[in-house]
């Protein structure tokens, strides 16, 4: 990142510096520098176990850090509950209580009102279901009233650590609409997740964080471009092309889905496709090639 | 603070625990105040020289009429009553871990110290219920017996009312205060319960036992909440005295005292730790 990019001060809400977390002898983070600016979804990646929701813990004042200092909306973290809603890990319900209750509840401790409770169980399709203890609901309407809950106050900043846990796959696209409709404006969306998928569907910037170390930071596009220089296009006639580029001296491979990746960055571009017009090689598309989330991510974390 | 303290009030009334606590205890002093000693046999001038269970056991019918009240009841609240309360107390901070609530009411309350303290505050009331269950429930017994017995069924002083149902208040909120201060400790409720449960009936009753061969178990007893709580029962009337639990101990000031103390310790450590721990729940 240049200067000239970088954020504002009041653009950033989230910031972490060296934040550490050791657990006797065991690092589970280390001196992780995080930013996260406002209004963006970010994603927060990683295997289970790599630190991510020890991150959110130090993040939502759950847990304090071993060193390192990290803020939250401009003040430590946990002092601005009114602003920040967050479910880690599980969704966490008093089981004798209806959903509608629990929420009440919450919204009760944030100052929030009866209408902000009925809103939220609409939205999160619990209307029907709000008198019922919450003991007895399923895995997955207890992950929607522990959004319902996160929610129920309308937090500038929000944590989500596996939002999908427990959901059958039209939960799932159901709470990836529900994150994009709440992301934009000045609300901020921190997603924690192990699903490659999830978060390269919803997330502008992510960090990837292995074995407790911040391995990633940036926009979804640079993790996916990387740093080698390759195009991909889709050419007829295959073996013309391939000529063409063995004439340029330029590597290229199958990428197993009927295009070529070709070992040059795109400066060439230009020079590239006047030689496959030259050759009669037809140019269905080229660009930089995009890796794919498992790809980039398997690959920053070997490094 | 009133946010807090209506949540957790909100909480507490309608769990389930409380009320099932109060039915406990209302049952005991129904069964074991009245029932059996009623059936075992009453007599104009018996005493109750002999333990119960044992030949010849007969306790003063006077015991179970209504002007008695005070004296039975209280008898039950320094070993049953106390480890109920106990068992609630444990109940109400324990589960906020088991069921990972805590992190709710670190994430979005008003504040660790001031989540804590409503808690405490609402507990501490809330055992009244208990206190006033037991009550009830004796002096219903109690004028069920007259009635049977063609008995005076007058109520006892309103004075000794009072300081009875003080006095088990008290006894149950150092029990409430103490299981709460163990789940918190403990991050859960039931192994509190049960090393809360050992203390009470083994461990304070075994000591008290040793009391007279030596001194320094002596200064020991005089110290713990079960001994003080069972001075404290002790001080309504002899008739207590055999009761499991109840004693003689230590003087009524010293027991109110020590009690007093034993809440307060009860809450500053609970409130020190929850103040200042990790919560991983």
């Amino acid at each position: 990142m240049t200067a000239t990019d970088r954020p504002e001060v009041d653009d950033v809400a989230i910031s972490t510096s060296e934040l550490t977390r050791r657990f006797g002898d065991e690092t589970v983070v280390d001196s992780i520098d995080l930013e996260v600016r406002t209004g963006e979804l970010f994603g927060l990646l990683g295997p289970n176990g790599s630190g991510k929701s020890t991150t959110l813990r130090m993040l939502t004042g759950l847990i304090r850090p071993s060193s390192g200092h990290a803020e939250v909306l401009g003040r430590k973290p946990g002092a601005t509950p009114r602003r920040v809603g967050a479910v880690i890990e599980e969704p966490a319900v008093y089981p004798y209580l209806s959903g509608r209750k629990n929420l009440e509840l919450l919204a009760r401790l944030v100052g929030a009102g009866s209408d902000a409770v009925e809103e939220q169980l609409e939205t999160l399709g619990l209307t029907s279901a709000a008198d019922r203890p919450a003991g007895g609901y399923s895995t997955g309407m207890r992950q929607r009233l522990g959004i319902a809950a996160a929610l129920v106050h309308g937090p500038d900043l929000l944590f989500l650590d596996e939002p999908s846990a427990g959901l059958d796959p039209s939960g799932m696209v159901e709470i990836r609409e529900l994150l994009e409709q709440l992301a934009g404006g000045s609300r901020t969306i921190v997603v924690s997740s192990h699903l490659l998928t999830e978060i390269d569907q919803i997330c502008d910037r992510v960090a990837v964080i292995h074995e407790g170390r911040l391995v990633f930071q940036g926009d979804l596009d640079e993790l996916h471009r990387g740093d080698s220089e390759e195009l991909q296009a889709r050419l007829h006639p295959r073996e013309a092309a391939t000529k063409v580029l063995d004439d340029l001296d330029i590597s290229h491979r199958d990428d197993g889905d009927g295009q070529l990746v070709i070992d040059a960055g795109p400066d060439r571009t230009p020079e590239i496709v006047r030689a496959f017009v030259d050759a009669d090689v037809d140019v269905h598309e080229i660009g930089e090639r995009r890796r794919s989330l498992e790809e980039a991510y398997m690959e920053v974390t070997s490094s | 603070m009133m946010s807090a303290i209506r949540v957790e009030y909100d909480k507490l009334v309608r769990r389930p625990a409380l009320w099932w606590s109060a039915v406990a205890a209302a049952a005991m002093a129904i069964v074991f105040g009245y029932v059996i000693p009623y059936l075992v046999g009453t007599g104009d001038d018996a005493a109750p020289t002999s333990s119960p269970g044992e030949a010849g056991y007969s306790v003063p019918l006077e015991t179970l009429l209504p002007e008695q009240l005070v004296e039975n009841a209280i008898s039950g609240f320094p070993l049953f009553y106390l480890a109920l309360a106990l068992v609630l107390g444990a109940l109400t901070s324990g589960s906020e871990y088991t069921w990972r609530t805590v992190r709710s009411i670190v994430l979005w309350g008003p504040g660790r110290v001031t989540m804590l303290a409503a808690k405490s505050i609402v507990l501490i009331v809330a055992v009244v219920i208990v206190a006033v269950a037991a009550f009830a429930a004796g002096a219903a017994s109690s004028w069920v017996i007259a009635i049977i017995e063609n008995e005076s069924a007058s109520p006892p002083p309103a004075g000794e009312l009072v300081r009875g149902l003080g006095a088990a208040w008290l006894i149950l909120a150092v029990g409430a205060v103490l299981g709460l201060a163990g789940g918190v400790l403990a991050r859960s409720s039931g192994a509190v319960i049960g090393a809360g449960l050992v203390y009470l009936f083994v461990v304070e009753l075994l000591l008290r036992t040793f009391v007279e061969r030596s001194e320094v178990i002596e200064v020991m007893a005089k110290a713990l909440p079960g001994t003080n709580a069972g001075s404290l029962a002790g001080s309504f009337a002899e008739t207590t005295q055999g009761a499991p639990g109840v004693n003689d101990l230590v003087g009524t000031g010293q027991a109110v005292a020590v009690l007093l103390a034993w809440s307060a310790v009860g809450v500053a450590v609970a409130t020190a730790v929850f103040a200042r721990r990790d919560v991983h729940a």
